[in-house]
C-alpha cells in the first residue's frame, strides 16, 4: 500500500506578505512553512504507516525550487521519498492548473491513496482535491476526520453537525483531511538528519508530458486585485465595572445594534 | 608503664580486608563513571583546589544553613582531627612518638586537646542528628536506615577512642597529655579504681575495638550514601567554572564514535558526562535541593534529591553488569584449550549486557518522565547543594534526548517551538508587530530603513535596548518596556532598539531541550548583534528580560559574540539613580515585596540593584519574603515552563504569591516579564488584586515623572570613533 501526500509550501501566517507587480506573492520576503493543513495529511499517513496499514509514504509538491524545503521538512517527520514538480512555466498557476499538474504526477506515482489537506492556508480555494479526483476519475473522500484502510477499500469518518458520516470507496482514491486527524508530530533532529539522506527527485513539466500551454491555457481564474483586509474599528472594552453594570453595558451595546 | 596495642602485627589482616572491601566496590563505581562522556574540567588547577578548600574544608554551603551546618561542620572537622588520633592507633603510637619529640611534646598536647574538644562536640552533634531525624524530621530528610548505620559507626569510633584513651591514662596516670584530654581525662578518673593493670588490658581491648570501628567505617563507605566523604572532593574540584547560566553547547554536526550510534543529549548513563555521573555518587541525600525546589515544594513528582538517588541506583545496577563483563573477560583471558570458544560466547554476552545496562534510558528509571518536564531550571538545587551537584545540566541533557531524538515532550511545547521557528517568538506574533509597543514614542531603531514605528539611528553612541518578545508582544509587559524607554529618554541616555531585526534569544527552546532550534535563533541574533557592534559601535546591550539577559551575556559568546557588555535594566536604572540622572521625587509610602528572578539572581548574582531602585523612591521601603536572594523562589515560568501546562500539585505561582501576601506588602516588584505575568495571575487567582504587581522600571517611572517627558530621542554624545577593540563599560558611555 502506498500513500502520496500532496504538500504545498505557503507563507507563514505570521509573515509579512508582499506582492510582486503582477500580483504574485513575493516569496523571498516572507518565511515559508508547510501548509499547516497538509501537516495533518502527513500525520494521518504516518500514523497509518506506523499501524502497518501502509508500506510507503511519498510526498509530492508543486512549487518553486525553494519549496524543496517543505519536502525536506515533511521527510523529517517521516516517510520514504519526495517528488517536486518545478518549472518556470508554473509560476502563477491557478487551482485548476495545479490540479492538472498534480494529477499528471500522481499518474506516474500510481498511489493507492492521494492524500491532501482540506485546503491551503494561503489561497484557501479547497478545490484541488476534488479537481484532482475528477481529472483522474477517482472517488473523492473529502474532509476526513480519520482515514482507515482495509485491504481494498478506503473508509473515512467525516464530522458533521450531528455526528460522523462514514464513507467508503474502493482503492485507489483521492482523500482530503481536516485538523481532526490529530496533532502533527514535531520533526526531531534525528528525523531532520535522516531526511537529508532521503531521495528528493525533481520533475519539470516535460517529465510529466505537459506543456506550458496545458497549464496556462487551462487556467480558469485570474487575480485582479490584492489588498490587505480593512482594519477593524478598535475594540470597545468594558473594564473595571461590577458584573451587573458590565452586563447592562454590554446588553445596551448589543441592543443598540439590534443584535438582541 | 609502656602500653601498646597487643598483637599489633596482626593489624595487617583487618587492614588488608578493609582495603579489599573498599576497592572491590570503589573500582565498580569508577568503571561506570569512566564510561561517561568526556568533559574538559582539568583547567585552572589552583582555582579548582581553592574551591575544595572553600566548599569542603570551610564548609561554605553547609554553614549557609547554620544549625544543621554547624552540626555537620563539627563532625567534619572532628573527623579531620580523628584522622590523626585514629592514625595513631593504626600505627601503634608512631604519630604520637613523632609529635611528642620537639618542644616538650607541645604538638601532641595540642592534638589531644583539639581531638577531645571535638569528641565532645561530635557526641553533641550525633545526639542532635538523631533527634533531628527521629523527632524533628524535616521533610527534606527521609528516614534512611543508612543514616543511622553511619551515625552508629561514628559513635562507635568516638566512644571506643575515648574509652581506650581513658584506660591508657589509668595505666599511665602521669601521662603529660592527660590534663589536655577534656573528655578522656575525666572518664579516666571514673575508671581509676580498676587499677593500672586492668587499664592496660582494657586499653588493648578498646584499642582493637576502635581500630575495628575505623576500618569498618572506611570499608562501609563505598556501599553507602556516605561515600561523599571521598567523592565530594573530586566533585567540587571538577565543578563548573563557566557561567552557571550557560548550558553546554551541543555539536549538532558531530560524527558518531566509530561503531556507535550518535546519541543526542542523554538517553542512558553513558551519555552523561563522567562528572555528572560522579554527582550521583556524591549525593548524601541531605535534601537541601528539594527543600526549596519549586516543584518539590508544591507537591510535584520532581525532586532533585530523588533524581540523584535514582541516578545512583541505576549506576549501581549497571555496575553489576560491568563487573560480570569484566569477570567474563578475565575468564576468557585465563581460559585455555577447549574452554576458549565457550568463554568467548560468555564474554560477548556479558559485554552486551554491560552495554545495555549503560544505555538503559534514564527516563522512567532514574527519573520519571513527568518530573523531567516539571523542572523550572530555577537553579536552587545547584545553588543549595553542599557538594556542587549540577542537577539542572543533567535534566536538560535528558530533555535534549527526548526532544531531538524522540520528539517526546508536553504537547503544548509544539506550538511554542513552531512559533519560535516561524515567527521568531513563542507567542506566534508577526515580526512586523515588533515595534507596536512603541507606538507614539519615537523610539530609534538601529540601522532602520523605514521600519514601522522607528526613526533611523545610523551611527549610534549609546546603548542597544533589547526589548525581548515579552516586551514586544505581551500586553502587560509592553507597559514595562514603554516605562524603560521613557526612563532612558528622561535620563538622556542615547539608545536604539533592533525592531523587527530582533528575534527570540532561544532561551525557552534551549531549556526545553530543543538545542537545534536554539542554535538557529542564536546564530541569527549573534549575526545581528555582531553587525550592531561592528557597524553601529554598540558596546552595551541592556535587556529587560532576565532570560534574554542571561542568554546574550552567558550563552551567545559560545556563538562568537564578543566585545559587548550585557546588563539588565535594573543594573542600568540603579546606576542612573546613583548618578543623579534619574531623580525619583514623587513620594510613595508603599511597602514593596521584591521578587528575585532566578536568571537575574541565582544565575547572574544581580540581587540588590532592583531593591536599591525600589528603595530609592522617597517613602517607599522594601520588605523581604520568606524566600529571597539566593533562596528566592521561582515564579514557575522558567525552563520553558511558561509554555507548558502545570498539571500536578499546587500552582507554583500561587505558592510564591502566598509568600508575598504574607509580608503584608502593598505591592510586589519584579524585574522579569515572566515573573510579572505569573505573579499578576497569582494575585488574580487568590483574589488579591488590591496588591499591585509591577516591574521596577514602572515604579521608578512613576516616581521620576518619566511618563510626562516629551517623547524625544536621547541626545547623542560627541562622536568619538569607536574601534573594534573598544570595550568601554556602560558606566563610561555618558559623561557624569
Amino acid at each position: 500500500m502506498k500513500i502520496v501526500v500532496c504538500v504545498k509550501q505557503v507563507p507563514a501566517t505570521t509573515a509579512e506578505k508582499r506582492y510582486t507587480a503582477d500580483l504574485r506573492l513575493d516569496r523571498a520576503a516572507s518565511e515559508s512553512v508547510i501548509n499547516p493543513l497538509d501537516e495533518y495529511a502527513i500525520e494521518q499517513a504516518l500514523r497509518l504507516q506506523e499501524a502497518g496499514a501502509v508500506e510507503t509514504v511519498v510526498y509530492l509538491s508543486m512549487g518553486p525550487e525553494s519549496a524543496a524545503e517543505a519536502l525536506r521538512r515533511a521527510l523529517a517527520m517521516g516517510g520514504e521519498e519526495a517528488y517536486q514538480v518545478t518549472d518556470d512555466a508554473l509560476a502563477g498557476a491557478d487551482q485548476w492548473a495545479t490540479a492538472r499538474v498534480l494529477a499528471a504526477a500522481l499518474g506516474k506515482l500510481a498511489p493507492d491513496v492521494a492524500l491532501m489537506g482540506m485546503s491551503s492556508d494561503d489561497a484557501r480555494g479547497s478545490l484541488v482535491p476534488g479537481a484532482v479526483a475528477a481529472i483522474r476519475g477517482l472517488p473523492l473522500l473529502s474532509y476526513a476526520a480519520e482515514l482507515m484502510l482495509t485491504g481494498s477499500t478506503a473508509r473515512i469518518r467525516r464530522l458533521t453537525a450531528s455526528g460522523f458520516d462514514v464513507l467508503e470507496a474502493p482503492l485507489p482514491v483521492v482523500a482530503s483531511v481536516t485538523d481532526q486527524v490529530g496533532e502533527p508530530r514535531y520533526a526531531s533532529l534525528k528525523g531532520i538528519m535522516a531526511a537529508r539522506r532521503k531521495s528528493l527527485e525533481t520533475w519539470n513539466l516535460a517529465d510529466l508530458g505537459l506543456s506550458a500551454h496545458d497549464v496556462h491555457g487551462a487556467a480558469l481564474t485570474r487575480v485582479v486585485e490584492v489588498r490587505p483586509p480593512e482594519t477593524k474599528a478598535p475594540t470597545e472594552r468594558v473594564e473595571n465595572l461590577g458584573p451587573a453594570e458590565a452586563a447592562s453595558r454590554i446588553a445596551d451595546w448589543l441592543a443598540a445594534r439590534k443584535l438582541i | 608503664m609502656e602500653v601498646g596495642i597487643p598483637l599489633y602485627p596482626l593489624i595487617a589482616l583487618p587492614v588488608a580486608a578493609a582495603i579489599w572491601l573498599f576497592w572491590r566496590r570503589a573500582r565498580q563505581h569508577l568503571a561506570v563513571v569512566r564510561s561517561g562522556r568526556p568533559l574538559g574540567r582539568f583547567d585552572q588547577p589552583l582555582r579548582r583546589a581553592w574551591g575544595v578548600v572553600v566548599y569542603v574544608i570551610f564548609q561554605r554551603r553547609l554553614l549557609q544553613d547554620p544549625v544543621p551546618g554547624v552540626m555537620h561542620a563539627v563532625i567534619f572537622w572532628g573527623f579531620l582531627i580523628l584522622l590523626v588520633t585514629s592514625g595513631n592507633y593504626l600505627t601503634n603510637g608512631l604519630i604520637e612518638m613523632i609529635l611528642r619529640w620537639p618542644l616538650g611534646g607541645i604538638a601532641w598536647m595540642a592534638v589531644v586537646f583539639v581531638a577531645n574538644l571535638f569528641i565532645g562536640l561530635i557526641l553533641a552533634a550525633i545526639s542532635f542528628a538523631v533527634w533531628r531525624r527521629t523527632v524533628q524530621r524535616p521533610a527534606r530528610l527521609g528516614l534512611s536506615r543508612d543514616a543511622f548505620v553511619i551515625l552508629a559507626l561514628i559513635l562507635g569510633v568516638v566512644v571506643t577512642e575515648v574509652l581506650a584513651d581513658a584506660l591508657r591514662f589509668v595505666a599511665v596516670p602521669d601521662d603529660p597529655a592527660r590534663p589536655f584530654a577534656l573528655v578522656a581525662g575525666p572518664v579516666s578518673l571514673l575508671l581509676e579504681p580498676l587499677g593500672a593493670q586492668a587499664g592496660a588490658t582494657g586499653f588493648g581491648i578498646f584499642g582493637w575495638l576502635h581500630l575495628g570501628f575505623v576500618l569498618g567505617f572506611g570499608s562501609y563507605l563505598p556501599y553507602s550514601k556516605h561515600l561523599h566523604i571521598v567523592t565530594s572532593e573530586p566533585n567540587v574540584y571538577f565543578r563548573n567554572l563557566e557561567p552557571r547560566g550557560a548550558l553546554r553547547k551541543m555539536d549538532l554536526e558531530a560524527e558518531p564514535p566509530p561503531g556507535e550510534e550518535l546519541v543526542f543529549g542523554a538517553k542512558g548513563l553513558k551519555d552523561l558526562s563522567w562528572r555528572h555521573m560522579l554527582d550521583g555518587l556524591s549525593c548524601t541525600e541531605c535534601g537541601r535541593c528539594m527543600e526549596f525546589c519549586p516543584a518539590s515544594m508544591t507537591g510535584k513528582t520532581l525532586s532533585p534529591k530523588h533524581f540523584m538517588e535514582g541516578l545512583r541506583d541505576q549506576m549501581v545496577a549497571a555496575e553489576t553488569a560491568l563487573a560480570l563483563a569484566a569477570g567474563a573477560q578475565r575468564a576468557a583471558k585465563g581460559g585455555a584449550g577447549g574452554g576458549l570458544e565457550a568463554s568467548d560466547a560468555a564474554l560477548s554476552a556479558a559485554r552486551e549486557r554491560a552495554a545495555e545496562a549503560l544505555s538503559l534510558p534514564l527516563v522512567d528509571n532514574a527519573i520519571p518522565e513527568e518530573a523531567v518536564w516539571q523542572c523550572t531550571t530555577c537553579g536552587w538545587c545547584v545553588e543549595g547543594c553542599p557538594v556542587l551537584i549540577e542537577h539542572v545540566d543533567s535534566i536538560v541533557e535528558i530533555r535534549r534526548n527526548l526532544v531531538l531524538e524522540e520528539s517526546r515532550f508536553p504537547k503544548e511545547l509544539n506550538v511554542a517551538f513552531r512559533n519560535m521557528e516561524t515567527a521568531g517568538n513563542p507567542w506566534g506574533q508577526p515580526r512586523s508587530a515588533r515595534m507596536d509597543w512603541a507606538k507614539g514614542m519615537d523610539v530609534p531603531v538601529l540601522g532602520a530603513d523605514g521600519v514601522a514605528g522607528g526613526s533611523p539611528a545610523a551611527t549610534h553612541r549609546g546603548v542597544l535596548y533589547w526589548v525581548g518578545c515579552a516586551g514586544a508582544f505581551d500586553e502587560r509587559n509592553r507597559k514595562v518596556v514603554r516605562a524603560m524607554a521613557a526612563l532612558l529618554k528622561q535620563a538622556g541616555v542615547p539608545f536604539a532598539v533592533l525592531g523587527s531585526q530582533e528575534t527570540c534569544t532561544g532561551d525557552p527552546a534551549r531549556r526545553a531541550g530543543n538545542e537545534y532550534l536554539f542554535q538557529m535563533l542564536a546564530e541569527e541574533n549573534v549575526a545581528t548583534l555582531s553587525r550592531a557592534h561592528d557597524e553601529h559601535s554598540v558596546r552595551t546591550i541592556v535587556a529587560s528580560c532576565p532570560h534574554c539577559f542571561n542568554t546574550i551575556r552567558n550563552e551567545y559568546p559560545q556563538f562568537g559574540l564578543t566585545g559587548v557588555e550585557v546588563i539588565h535594566h535594573t543594573q542600568l536604572l540603579d546606576r542612573l539613580v546613583a548618578d543623579g540622572r534619574l531623580v525619583p521625587d514623587v513620594h510613595s509610602d508603599a511597602v514593596v515585596a521584591y521578587h528575585d528572578a532566578c536568571y537575574l539572581g541565582r544565575y547572574n548574582e544581580v540581587y540588590d540593584e532592583g531593591r536599591r531602585v525600589v528603595a530609592s523612591i522617597p517613602g517607599q521601603s522594601v520588605v523581604e519574603m520568606e524566600q529571597h536572594h539566593r533562596k528566592g523562589m521561582c515564579c514557575g515560568a522558567g525552563g520553558a515552563r511558561m509554555w507548558m501546562e502545570e498539571r500536578e500539585g499546587q500552582r507554583i505561582n500561587h505558592r510564591r504569591t502566598e509568600q508575598a501576601l504574607a509580608t503584608n506588602a502593598d505591592a510586589i516588584a519584579t524585574a522579569c516579564p515572566f515573573c510579572l505575568v505569573m505573579l499578576r495571575d497569582g494575585v488574580t487567582d487568590l483574589e488579591r488584586t488590591d496588591i499591585a504587581v509591577r516591574d521596577v522600571a514602572e515604579l521608578l517611572a512613576d516616581a521620576t515623572g518619566a511618563w510626562s517627558v516629551a517623547p524625544t530621542a536621547g541626545t547623542e554624545l560627541a562622536d568619538t570613533p569607536a574601534t573594534a577593540s573598544d570595550t568601554r563599560g556602560f558606566r563610561k558611555i555618558w559623561p557624569a
